[in-house]
């Protein structure tokens, strides 16, 4: 079902003023790009005689990535409540159909900000890649069970993190592949012949932290980390080689995320985690990245080919991003890798 | 037929960035009309080299399946790479030699899990020779798009 953005805005508001027994208006209705696993729109919600800008995230037809909305409400929540994380505040989760046609959140808005990290200026970049990964070490030094977290997300057992995430992935691609993927395929069994051991502790991991989804102010301040939509509790490398992963830096692939060096953004997390990072271990962590980025890509492919949706985005990434995937997962694993796009870290 | 398909489509693509996006009235209509632009670019590149990708990832395939031969792979692996080699490769619109090429990467991977659980200088050097193959598809097959 596709809503008008008038129609949209009409049955917010009816939403709002009966859940909160208040008259409410909703406008000021705009799409945001980008978004692809939500619709995501920026509207301004006046109740009360209080007007407040709000970012409402609604289910899609189609999505790049099939997860459940009350568990990035729920992970949203836990980063809101730890004070040590800075994330929209989360206002509203409605899980069933309702009046939109498909569940939706309401955060608070956090106005005057970017997340498109090539606006970022020179200069702040430091800035910007010390907070980045501080906040990620912050998030990895979390105590998983004070979080309240579970009743929505699962806790495995420590030893299982690394085969979970994988086999969770390496399913999604014998599912969706439209055609033979050979080099996933090869770096899946790679991950399967050398799982890691398990993480000294669990954290809460973001699942998506990268370049693109945090906002940050014109004086280089992160002022939010968005789309915790992949959330779950898991190893803390995951995060940060995901965060390395060549794709968000791309074409500028020599520094993580468009910030920093690989081994700068470690010890920014290392000190603000008190984890040391094990970089043969890591390496584990970032071949899983590229291979989940992957698993994503081919997903949205065939998302595009049979999904109800035909979001242009979606084609994108099935086919633009996917060879890019491919062609970083080659250069992690291949023995006679030239090394294009992805470097072997080693500490000094 | 359409005389230099791939430069239409690749002009229809500019065209659309420079003549439709601006008239876009918000911003999410206008990432929508630059997201339809990149597509059109990446089918212009495949309309240019895609028949001859697929032949050459099937080429260099059935080389390696011939030089797997050599290490005695079991009957049913022997079996499928022969079931492949078999397709004739007689049309190439790209439907049906599509599904000759999946037929060919399929019992490629099968070949490729099962070398790497060989052992000696004969299993390694065909492994090399598999990543080459791969290194090289992955670079067929790379779209040249600005994004």
């Amino acid at each position: 079902m596709t809503l008008a953005i008038e129609e949209l805005a009409e049955r917010l508001a009816r939403y709002l003023s009966e859940r909160d027994g208040a008259p409410t208006q909703v406008g000021e209705v705009a799409r945001i790009p980008g978004g692809a696993s939500r619709e995501t729109y920026r509207l301004k919600v006046t109740q009360r005689a209080a007007t407040r800008g709000m970012i409402l995230r609604r289910d899609p037809e189609s999505s790049l990535i099939d997860t459940d909305r009350a568990t990035e409400f729920a992970a949203y929540a836990a980063a809101f409540r730890s004070g040590v994380i800075p994330v929209p505040e989360p206002l509203v989760l409605e899980r069933t159909g309702g009046p939109l046609g498909r569940p939706f959140s309401l955060t608070a808005e956090i106005c005057g900000c970017e997340t498109n990290i090539q606006l970022l200026r020179p200069e702040l970049r430091a800035k910007v890649s010390a907070q980045k990964w501080s906040i990620l070490g912050r998030l990895a030094a979390l105590d998983v069970d004070a979080l309240g977290i579970r009743a929505e997300l699962a806790i495995p057992a420590r030893e299982d993190c690394a085969r979970r995430e994988l086999e969770y992935w390496a399913a999604v691609i014998a599912k969706d592949a439209l055609q033979p993927q050979p080099i996933a395929e090869a770096a899946v069994r790679w991950l399967r012949r050398n799982l890691p051991p398990a993480p000294s502790k669990l954290a809460l991991v973001h699942g998506d932290y990268r370049s693109g989804n945090f906002l940050f102010d014109a004086d280089g301040e992160i002022r939010g980390v968005l789309d915790w939509e992949m959330a779950h509790v898991g190893d803390p490398l995951e995060d940060l080689a995901w965060s390395f992963d060549p794709l968000w830096a791309w074409p500028d692939v020599q520094l993580a995320g468009r910030l920093a060096p690989r081994l700068e953004a470690i010890r920014i997390f290392e000190a603000a985690s008190g984890l040391k990072v094990d970089l043969d271990v890591f390496r584990w962590w970032e071949v899983f990245a590229a291979l989940k980025a992957a698993a994503i890509w081919v997903s949205s492919a065939e998302d595009f080919a049979h999904g109800a949706s035909k979001e242009p985005i979606l084609a994108i990434a099935g086919w633009m991003t996917l060879d890019r995937q491919n062609r970083i997962l080659v250069d992690r694993l291949s023995p006679l890798s030239r090394r294009v796009y992805t470097e072997r870290l080693e500490r000094k | 037929m359409i005389p230099q398909s791939q430069r239409a489509v690749s002009f229809l693509a500019q065209r659309l960035l420079t003549h439709v996006l601006p008239d876009q009235r918000t911003a999410f209509g206008a990432a929508d009309v630059a997201f339809l632009s990149l597509a059109f670019e990446m089918v212009a590149q495949d309309l240019e080299r895609g028949v001859h990708a697929r032949l050459e990832d099937i080429r260099e395939l059935r080389a390696i399946f011939g030089a797997a031969r050599r290490l005695g792979p079991p009957d049913s692996l022997v079996a499928r790479l022969a079931a492949a080699e078999a397709r004739e490769l007689t049309d190439l619109r790209l439907g049906p030699l599509d599904a000759v090429h999946a037929q060919h990467a399929a019992a490629g991977i099968e070949l490729h899990a099962w070398i790497e659980e060989q052992r000696g200088p004969e299993a390694e050097r065909l492994d090399r020779e598999i990543w080459q193959h791969l290194e090289r598809h992955a670079e067929r097959h790379r779209y040249d798009v600005n994004f």
